[in-house]
């Protein structure tokens, strides 16, 4: 075992990266530390209940609703993000993040073991092979060091890991390609009633943009979500769904219970505190309330020597006078990785002194351009998950040269997201003087129609979007408050007009009615071209440590280390050059398992 | 070649299927009138008894396929009249349609008390195999040992081939049955058939002679200890540690048991004890429905359309909602007590439509 204070490898954050690059090298038999910023939390399922209930009593469900708010590593929320005043977006002093704009950042991620796969929707797809030379093919933003083709073993492992259901036959489109005779490990989450009716409402419908008719299907969504088991895969091995952690029948398949974001109440939703507890039992040891505050380096040689980090013992760091709420240590180890998530691990960098310019520059997202409506008739909203389907078909063509590339999320909850139904519904109701009979069937005629669009926009890299620090902002331990600055371009404006258009045009074909209409006072409200336009943030964050050739044009190399620090390692979707259209955990878990190779083969080396 | 005589064998598998079934409805009684928040352990240690339980009764359902024999699940039978007496070898005693309580949780720790014996002892038992298995002689454990003999004498006696003729068809596998206690076995020889009732006893009185359920040999999982002793961690309000003796109290952590948060259902509620016309009584009209053409589902799954059994899980979240809103009726005007599910069996005859009931189901009612 582990000297005192020395590891093989000390991680930083026990989300899913962190937890994937943990188990696999304790699979090995290396010995691994993990630093969790988050409270202390056994992984029994009378812990997880805690989460569930603040989410039953926060009135306000936003994704880390369920999530406590904790002074010593503090999470942002969606709920900063301040409106606009006299057409000018409000930047306010609350909140975690010092937002300088012009344009809000409006995605958050949860720091507690299990990190931001705590709240997500579950969605895995995997990048395109265009995504990964968009600069070749289109001119615009990045090329990878790496292929579609590179990562499709990692991809198969990340679809293990995570445990991705969906149906192969309906995946291969927009050239991504599987190993022959590859399946699922779990056949394809049911399609919801709404999915189906959209498909057969739109069967031979086109889309019609800018002198281009685009066909387009309505698709299944592969996602980490519990399933029928494919007994074909693996070579015939098959798949045991894993359920809850601490209360294994429990989540065996998903139930429907519609509350995904921001946590599922069964863990049939994969969450990486099932990854890490297969790394606790390989004996990986996950210190929490251990917040990392500075990587020690070698002025010379660029070598890490040490992480130094904050351990605190109560919860509330405000209850503290100033002279010690507290301890300062250090950690050693033969190989370091950063898995704190893009924003984190980019401040932590910044904040040890790191001088390659990349290092939080680049910050991306997902702009979501939301669209709502009314179904011609009853489609049962708000059963299943999230979403069931979406429409991939526009998520790669030429047009990538002058617009942004889009995949259309299908939601199965209403107006939930853009409006805030059903609660909206009934306020609505109610300001109408409907009580009784008449308000629960205005409710129900309405609710029952409600679905909505989520346009994922593709963002490019911008080294003006970027994370930076300030003496001025630093949270209750001392550390830095992550300072954002951050805008989108006409390529991506360009892309929503494009979405909204889509959205026009299919509403008319089911013969439903559009009610999309943007409040000008909303955060992210802007008008382009004539059009007024709203998006929100798809809580992906990328892009602040970019995977590169050079250390000019990038932080890590392909193998994931970094360039200027040969024992330092970045994994998360802060190393993605591009984001393409796909929810990006998927990729980023593929990516994790392949840095955890390359680290593995470090230290057999070490060895000899 | 005369053919076996195999009526006996399903005679007792078919007692096996009703066994398991019978102590489903007083666990979910015990289950519905508690709550996650306020008694979450007793909440999760039910949920995972009956889930077992519904293992149990589809393990047994398997075996009786494999040897070519047919659950028969929707008839008037099926259902036990409760309050019921089980009777077995050591012990006699009722089990109820109860609220969770002290006595509720007693009588489970009577249901699955273990053997005091169990050795085999030879010769005594080759006498009896032929005959078929009074429970009355036996406690659940030995019912089932009892059942594994006949098995391994008629496959000496016939070859594996014959005494297993079922169509391997029809077995329920792991594609249609999840989330309950382990991994279903498919069973077709006389192994996986020994292996299927192995589980159910382990899972049940605890593997020979320790408190774990041998979840961990039979399915990898965590240690848990069997349906025994996960009921007197409720009863003493404590929990096993690893290394207790069965014979001795756990020495674990203490647990809460909110023995007052629990709605006070009326004992073993019959729909007809309720007011005409009261909420009580139209509800628990439709959960006896519910119940019974639930148990038609199970029929049809378990003789040769076992996709149907995913359809059954939906009714099975049905049963919850209408229970929930039962529990919720007073038994009449004047009363306290709340009224609640009845599990009283509807001929086929007497079913009705509901928005709730699965195409396959509605097709028959016609």
């Amino acid at each position: 075992m582990s000297k005192k204070n020395e590891y093989d490898v000390v991680i930083v954050g026990a989300g899913i990266s962190g937890g994937i690059v943990a188990n696999q090298l304790a699979e090995k038999g290396h010995n691994v530390l993990i630093l969790e910023a988050g409270v202390k939390k056994d992984f029994s399922f009378d812990t997880y209940r805690e989460y569930l209930n603040t989410y039953y009593e926060n009135t306000v469900k936003i994704p880390n609703s369920p999530y406590p708010q904790n002074s010593n590593a503090p999470q942002p929320l969606v709920t900063d993000v301040d409106g606009i005043k006299n057409g000018i977006q409000q930047f306010n002093e609350k909140g975690y993040f010092k937002q300088y704009g012009p344009a809000p950042f409006q995605s958050t991620y949860t720091r507690a073991k299990g990190g931001t796969t705590l709240h997500w929707l579950g969605t895995c797809l995997r990048m395109l092979p265009s995504d990964f030379k968009e600069q070749d093919l289109f001119g615009i933003g990045k090329n990878w060091p790496i292929n579609y083709y590179d990562l499709m073993p990692y991809y198969r492992m990340a679809e293990h890991e995570i445990g991705v259901s969906a149906n192969i036959e309906e995946q291969s489109y927009l050239g991504i390609a599987f190993q022959k005779d590859y399946v699922f490990p779990m056949t394809k989450i049911p399609q919801s009633y709404l999915d189906k009716q959209l498909s057969k409402w739109t069967k031979n419908a086109v889309f019609e943009y800018e002198e281009e008719t685009f066909n387009y299907k309505v698709v299944s969504t592969p996602q980490g979500r519990n399933s029928n088991p494919n007994p074909k895969y693996n070579n015939g091995e098959g798949y045991q769904p894993i359920g809850a952690v601490g209360n294994p029948d429990l989540g065996q398949r998903c139930e429907g219970n519609s509350a995904c974001v921001p946590i599922c109440p069964v863990q049939a939703k994969y969450n990486a505190l099932k990854t890490l507890q297969k790394a606790v039992n390989k004996g990986v040891v996950i210190k929490a309330q251990c917040v990392a505050s500075e990587i020690m380096y070698d002025d010379n040689t660029g070598e890490i020597i040490g992480i130094k980090y904050k351990e605190y013992d109560d919860f509330d760091a405000l209850k503290y006078d100033e002279n010690c709420f507290y301890k300062e240590k250090i950690v050693v180890a033969k190989r370091y990785v950063l898995a704190a998530h893009a924003v984190e691990n980019a401040k932590l960098m910044l904040a040890s002194g790191f001088k390659n310019k990349n290092i939080g520059q680049n910050l991306m997202d997902h702009p979501v351009l939301l669209t709502w409506g009314l179904a011609p008739e009853k489609i049962g909203a708000f059963r299943g998950p999230g979403s069931t389907s979406g429409i991939p078909s526009l998520r790669d063509g030429a047009f990538r040269k002058n617009r942004s590339a889009f995949r259309v999320e299908i939601g199965n909850w209403g107006w939930n997201w853009p409006t805030g139904s059903p609660s909206a519904d009934l306020s609505d109701a109610l300001s109408k003087q409907l009580f009784g009979k008449d308000l629960r069937k205005a409710l129900l005629d309405k609710v029952q129609k409600e679905f909505r669009f989520g346009f994922l926009i593709e963002q490019q890299a911008l080294s003006n979007n970027c994370v930076t620090i300030n003496e001025q902002y630093k949270d209750a331990l001392g550390n830095y408050r992550p300072i954002i600055n951050y805008n989108i371009t006409d390529h991506e404006k360009e892309g929503m007009l494009a979405a909204k258009s889509f959205s026009k045009q299919f509403f008319k074909t089911i013969k439903g009615e559009n009610k999309t209409k943007y409040d000008s006072n909303n955060g992210g409200y802007i008008e382009y071209k004539g059009e007024s336009l709203w998006w929100q943030g798809a809580g992906h964050l990328a892009g602040t440590h970019i995977m590169g050739t050079t250390k000019e044009n990038s932080v890590v190399n392909k193998e994931q280390r970094c360039h200027e620090h040969s024992n330092l390692f970045l994994v998360g979707c802060g190393n993605m050059p591009t984001m393409g259209t796909s929810n990006p955990t998927l990729t980023m878990a593929a990516l994790s398992f392949w840095a955890a190779e390359n680290i593995n083969k470090d230290l057999e080396q070490l060895k000899n | 070649m005369p053919s076996i005589n195999k009526i006996e064998l399903f005679k007792n598998l078919q007692t096996a299927i009703e066994l398991e079934h019978s102590t489903i409805p007083p666990y979910l009684a015990a289950y519905f009138t508690i709550n996650q928040d306020t008694n979450a352990f007793s909440w999760s240690v039910i949920r995972s008894v009956f889930m077992e339980e519904m293992l149990h009764m589809t393990l047994a359902c398997n075996v009786l396929n494999a040897v070519g024999g047919h659950p028969f699940i929707d008839n008037p039978t099926f259902i036990p009249e409760y309050p019921t007496e089980f009777n077995f070898a050591d012990r006699k005693f009722d089990v109820g349609i109860v609220k969770f309580s002290k006595p509720a949780i007693e009588a489970f720790l009577e249901i699955e008390k273990p053997s005091e014996q169990k050795l085999r002892v030879e010769g005594e038992h080759l006498k009896n195999l032929m005959q078929p298995i009074n429970l009355e002689e036996k406690t659940i454990g030995e019912f089932y040992q009892a059942i594994k003999d006949q098995l391994i004498h008629l496959v000496e006696e016939y070859g594996e081939e014959e005494v297993f003729n079922g169509d391997s068809s029809i077995q329920i596998t792991a594609k249609h049955y999840y989330g309950g206690g382990g991994k279903v076995i498919e069973v077709h020889n006389l192994e996986t058939a020994l292996f299927a009732i192995d589980i159910i006893v382990d899972q049940g009185e605890g593997a020979s002679g320790t408190i774990y359920d041998g979840d961990e040999t039979f399915f990898g999982q965590e240690q848990e200890v069997a349906h025994f002793y996960r009921f007197n961690e409720i009863y003493l309000g404590q929990k096993y540690n690893e290394g207790d003796h069965p014979n001795e109290n756990p020495t674990g952590e203490k647990v809460t048991i909110n023995w007052d948060a629990v709605i006070d259902m009326v004992d073993n509620p019959k729909a007809s004890n309720f007011p005409e016309g009261s909420a009580a009584r139209i509800k628990a009209d439709e959960f006896n429905q519910l119940y019974s053409h639930f148990l038609r589902l199970l029929h049809l799954a378990f003789n040769g359309q076992s996709h149907l059994l995913v359809k059954a899980i939906g009714m099975m979240y049905q049963m919850k909602y209408v229970a929930a809103e039962l529990l919720n009726c007073p038994t009449s005007d004047s009363s306290k007590k709340m009224a609640g599910p009845p599990f009283e069996y509807i001929p086929l005859a007497e079913r009705k439509q509901f928005h709730w009931l699965v195409e396959e189901l509605v097709v028959e009612l016609k």
